[in-house]
């Protein structure tokens, strides 16, 4: 009989147990959602893809965008369990399983995105007869197998010990099933140490084994695009881009769901500002490096100006898609700076005029009035004797200034809101990354070589499985979660037994002369006394 | 125009491995199957960790457990 | 070994579309509705097209404009895209070098109409369907070979298609010739669109016979191809005008 830390018990295995209405009222419409969802398939598969607003030349659309978007989902799993796993970061213990709950769930629906875009789902099983490995198909086929089998098996193992946990601890009014589902999966555990040291070995390999499969998926999911020719595709930058891409918008995810689970689990015990923090770094490192790879992909095709890539380029700048683009690009940027611009601010910022709330109240005013002139174009009262091109910048201009201060404004106002900013702008995130798929994809099969450029518009069908899939993915992560505790139950402990381990060893101050013989191995030179 | 691969029989035969339908589902079958059989290898490994004769049991990694490793 | 080719002089082409709808009637290609149309759901194996057919290029303004033509069957071409990008090899390049397309196969993921630069392949966005006196004149011609389903016979809806320099002719002509106890001819081949191109524009023939009209016409100073520069080697060989 293993037993349960009380404190464990009240905040992470009572829940499980006891369901409140919201939660039956949250299944029921996410069930609502999946049923029309698949409504609009079967209309899909009896009438043809003509449903779909895919045509010619836009043979991929809205299934492909979310394809790809959902296994860069995928990638929040990975990175927090399997590479802050092998480089030692303690904090992570408390958000490990949520993470790799995504990565298994965004997986599945993931894929299924390709099944709905087949044209003939029911000869789904000749990819596995008549497979070809030429084809980039099948290295997703195979990267995404390897990847989903890691991913589900690196969500199980962790969960042995909890599961063990719950067979031993049932509050006594559960149902029976619950006891016979814990006692298989807990897969005959006692927790001797020999079960304890091989759970922590498998843990360990596959932690090693992961991130290679992980980089793999979402490069080749890049190559699906970059290994055609058309414009705009065919280019080197795609694998890494997409890697850096779908970890950003894993962290997003992440942050997402952590902030729900916290306020509606009320752990924030556990679930800290330490983890926020520490995720929010990594975030803001994703962010820079994802600017950078957006900057570079684009800055190519303009110094190139190649007659087909070029078009492909304009109209995400000022064409077609000009608002998809610069929507992700604001996104990204005020997300990058509401993560990164409030762990500038000092404390005692509040002395300064720009960061009283009243300046940035009546800078939110300026800025909306100054927009209301630049959307409208109406005539500004009292500046009509300024040249139109003077004007032109002058309102721009202002209106930069007027959002920055806005920006400093709001940015100070989150710097004490550590999980508020960071759950903003993981959403941001998860939006702009939806975006980005869909500015990579789009404009290129709008702009192809020898066919008409064409206009791409989603019918109802395509929103009604794009929201079936949202729902399907919320869903998994609901029931998922009714069955088995959110914060892994065991790591956090053993967080907390290294924690107080590390509390009591003191480092002495070092001597005064200490610190000279340091110097000097350091090549510096003695002070002749 | 034609395309020039040089007359290798090591070419020849890496064109009918990537070409040949049927060979990618093979492949995908071995990976698949492999994780799976690994997998399962590695549960039954923890699994069978229980017979062993240690009267202890530790609901949670805890210190005894640790410092135990670090002697034996 | 036979390469087959096909040589399209544009300066004798006439922009008449007709072997577009010789296309269309020899290979059972479904009508859809116009506003299918509108959105480029039509099928036509062999199109002509406006050149250019996006603003790639200045063309002038009116009346000093420069207007082109290009018709454009399936370049079958050496490094075919199309072929590499299919999971299932439900398209392939047979022997004599003509790229085909197996209805039975296709899983319709459309990874092949994405990755074919000249837009030659095309998917049945819904089940073909005719109005009831078309249909009762649909081919009755099959193709024997690895595909069951093949070249004019009625596709599936979810699957793609494309032209196939109508191989049902090439088997026809040899089951002919051998039916006679005679050699096989490479004149006794030619697709419908080369059969009735009203400018006589279009040559068809076997580019490893140097004798032939096709391979000789190759040779012209005048002949380039479709976007020679992606590396898919196209063996659709035009002339230039002018």
């Amino acid at each position: 009989m293993l037993k349960a830390d009380q404190k464990d018990k009240d905040k992470l295995i009572k829940p499980l147990f006891e369901t409140g209405r919201t939660y039956w009222v949250t299944i029921a419409i996410l069930l609502a959602i999946i049923g029309w969802a698949l409504y609009m398939y079967y209309r899909q598969l009896t009438l043809g893809m003509k449903v779909t607003g895919m045509q010619r030349p836009v043979y991929w659309g809205v299934y492909m965008v979310n394809f790809i978007f959902f296994i860069g989902i995928s990638h929040a799993g990975t990175l927090i369990s399997a590479i802050l796993r092998v480089t030692g970061a303690e904090w992570r213990r408390p958000i490990t399983r949520v993470a790799e709950a995504i990565t298994a769930f965004a997986l599945i629906v993931g894929s299924l995105q390709i099944i709905i875009d087949m044209g003939r789902p029911d000869r789904l099983l000749s990819v596995i007869l008549n497979g070809r490995l030429q084809s980039p198909i099948l290295w997703d086929v195979l990267s995404v197998t390897a990847y989903f089998l890691g991913s589900i098996t690196y969500l199980y193992l962790p969960v042995i010990p909890d599961a063990a946990l719950l067979r031993d601890n049932l509050p006594p009014y559960s149902p029976a099933w619950r006891k016979r589902l814990y006692s298989i999966m807990a897969l005959g555990w006692r927790g001797n140490r020999t079960q304890w040291i091989r759970l922590e070995k498998a843990i360990a390999v596959m932690a090693v084994l992961i991130i290679p499969i992980a980089v793999s998926v979402h490069t080749i999911i890049s190559w699906i695009l970059a290994t055609t020719v058309q414009p705009g595709w065919h280019s080197t930058i795609f694998g890494p881009y997409f890697v850096v891409g779908a970890i950003f918008s894993g962290i997003g995810a992440l942050f997402i769901a952590m902030t729900i689970v916290r306020w509606k689990l009320k752990l924030e015990e556990y679930i800290t500002e330490k983890q926020y923090n520490n995720l929010g770094l990594i975030f803001i490192t994703m962010s820079a490096v994802w600017m950078y790879f957006t900057y570079a992909e684009h800055m190519i095709i303009t110094a190139g100006q190649e007659v087909y890539e070029f078009p492909v380029l304009t109209s995400k700048l000022w064409g077609d898609y000009a608002v998809s683009f610069w929507v992700m690009v604001a996104l990204m940027v005020v997300s990058f700076w509401i993560m990164v611009i409030p762990r500038l601010i000092s404390k005692t910022a509040k002395r300064f005029l720009v960061f009283q709330p009243r300046f940035t109240t009546g800078a939110v005013l300026l800025a909306v009035v100054t927009g209301y002139y630049l959307v409208t174009d109406s005539t500004i009262p009292g500046l009509s004797g300024i040249n139109p091109e003077t004007l032109f910048f002058l309102v721009r201009g202002s209106l930069l200034v007027e959002l920055l201060f806005v920006g400093l404004g709001v940015a100070k106002w989150f710097k004490t809101r550590l999980v508020a900013a960071t759950t903003v702008a993981g959403v941001m995130v998860v939006i702009g990354m939806w975006l980005e798929r869909w500015n990579i994809i789009i404009p290129t099969m709008t702009h192809p070589y020898l066919v008409s450029w064409a206009e791409y518009h989603p019918t109802i069908t395509e929103v009604a499985l794009t929201a079936g899939s949202v729902a399907l993915f919320i869903f998994m992560f609901l029931v998922f979660f009714k069955l088995f505790p959110i914060i892994s139950i065991w790591e956090v402990a053993e967080g907390r037994v290294i924690d107080a381990e590390r509390a009591k060893v003191t480092i002495p101050m070092p001597e005064a002369s200490g610190i000279k013989e340091r110097l000097r191995g350091k090549g510096i030179r003695k002070a002749r006394g | 125009m034609h395309l020039d691969y040089p007359d290798n029989p090591l070419i020849e035969f890496l064109y009918w491995l990537i070409n040949t339908p049927g060979l990618g589902g093979i492949m995908a079958s071995v990976v698949g199957g492999g994780i799976l059989l690994a997998v399962g290898a590695t549960l039954r490994w923890i699994s069978k960790g229980g017979q062993a004769l240690e009267p202890e049991e530790f609901a949670y990694p805890t210190p005894a457990l640790h410092s135990h490793e670090d002697t034996g | 070994m036979t390469n087959w080719s096909m040589v399209v002089d544009l300066d004798k082409c006439v922009a008449c579309q007709g072997c577009s709808i010789a296309c269309r009637f020899e290979n059972n290609t479904p009508v859809v509705s116009p506003e299918e149309a509108a959105l480029g759901r039509s099928i036509l194996w062999n199109d002509v097209l406006p050149m250019p057919i996006n603003p790639t290029e200045d063309i002038g303004e009116y009346p000093h404009s420069r207007r082109r033509y290009l018709t454009r069957p399936c370049m079958h071409c050496e490094n075919p895209p199309c072929v590499k990008v299919c999971p299932v090899q439900a398209t392939y390049r047979d022997e004599e070098g003509i790229v085909r397309q197996n209805y039975d196969r296709c899983i319709g993921c459309r990874f092949c109409t994405v990755a074919c630069p000249y837009g030659v392949r095309y998917f049945n966005w819904e089940t073909p369907s005719w109005s009831p006196e078309m249909a009762r004149h649909l081919s009755p011609e099959r193709v024997v070979g690895q595909g069951s389903l093949e070249g004019p016979a009625v596709r599936p809806k979810g699957v793609v298609e494309k032209c196939t320099f109508c191989i049902h002719r090439l088997q026809k002509a040899r089951a002919r010739a051998e039916s006679e106890e005679r050699e096989f001819r490479a004149e006794e081949y030619t697709p419908a669109c080369v059969q009735t191109c009203t400018a006589k524009a279009r040559f068809f023939g076997d580019m490893d016979d140097v004798t032939a009209t096709a391979s000789i016409l190759a040779s012209s100073p005048r002949a380039f191809r479709v976007l020679e520069d992606v590396g898919t080697h196209p063996k659709v060989i035009y002339l230039q005008e002018g």
